[in-house]
């Protein structure tokens, strides 16, 4: 059992809703830029290796280099594979990462950007006094 | 016969419009005062401070190149080890158990229903209503705005499908 599991069951409860809500979706997470998680709500049709500080850093280097394309910041990246899809959103110093089928509606998954706002923000005081300390 | 170097020739050029004998790079007044001055003690430490200038702002320049070049090659992937990985979640986990219980997360928690609890209802039901008159303005006000809404109309103005240039 990881830390997230002990203690925050509120906070994961409501990403669980979430996720039984829009079908396809098999997990919602929040890491910071390393890909570290900060709380992460996955079903068990998740496959293991998306959920990895590895692979969910990448999008930092992603969206580091996207932004320089001329076309301003860039906000999220939609990566599609043939069973899966992964959406990340930039909340910098957070990253928001849904992980659903590739069936799933991709533009459902970019709203729920609007709906974790209010949530990200205290999310993102508490990591940003932790990272100040 | 005018000489090639006549008065009349400094005439327009004191006038400030560039001409043949306007020079391309004005010269720096630093540089000026250096050489004038090049046996005197003082020239050293603002030619050093010259060269700070200029190398900060070379290094300014090279820095702002190298952060708008995309290299996705030479980008240093930082590995986030094992013990790091833990501390860091853990620390994460105990910040987000103390903003967890702070009402205003609690409340963007819980979804808003429609339906709210009442706590003292029969207080509610048997509070006094509104007085006849607040009930004949309510009445009329909304009455006046549906008659306003009736009479907002579309007035058709320019065509809906305009032809770009077709010959």
């Amino acid at each position: 059992m990881t830390p997230h599991d002990i203690f925050l069951p509120e906070l994961k409860q409501y990403l669980h809703r979430i996720i039984r809500r829009v079908d396809g979706l098999y997990a919602i997470i929040v890491s910071d830029r390393d890909g570290v998680p900060v709380i992460r709500a996955a079903t068990e049709n998740v496959p293991e290796l998306a959920l990895r500080p590895g692979f969910l850093a990448t999008f930092s280097t992603g969206t580091d280099q996207a932004s320089k394309l001329g076309l301003s910041r860039n906000k999220a990246i939609v990566s599609m594979y043939t069973s899966y899809q992964v959406v990340q959103l930039s909340k910098l110093p957070l990253i928001l990462s849904f992980v659903a089928s590739s069936q799933a509606n991709t533009g459902v998954l970019l709203g729920l950007e609007n709906e974790l706002s209010d949530l990200l923000k205290d999310i993102k005081a508490a990591v940003d006094i932790t990272v100040s300390q | 016969m005018g000489c090639c170097c006549s008065s009349e020739d400094e005439k327009l050029s004191q006038d400030g419009d560039p001409d043949e004998r306007t020079r391309l790079i004005l010269p720096n007044p630093v540089s000026n005062s250096q050489v004038n001055h090049s046996d005197s003690y003082g020239s050293v430490p603002s030619s050093i401070a010259q060269q700070a200038d200029e190398q900060s702002a070379l290094s300014r320049i090279l820095m702002q190149t190298a952060n708008n070049v995309i290299d996705v090659s030479a980008i240093e992937t930082h590995m986030v080890e094992q013990h790091e990985y833990i501390d860091r979640a853990t620390q994460y986990s105990s910040r987000l158990t103390s903003i967890c219980h702070s009402a205003s997360v609690l409340n963007k928690l819980h979804r808003p229903a429609l339906l709210v609890d009442v706590p003292a209802l029969d207080r509610v039901l048997s509070a006094e209503p509104i007085s006849a008159s607040d009930l004949q303005f309510i009445r009329n006000t909304s009455d006046h705005a549906a008659a306003a809404m009736r009479k907002v109309v579309v007035t058709h103005k320019e065509d809906l499908v305009v032809n770009f240039g077709i010959p």
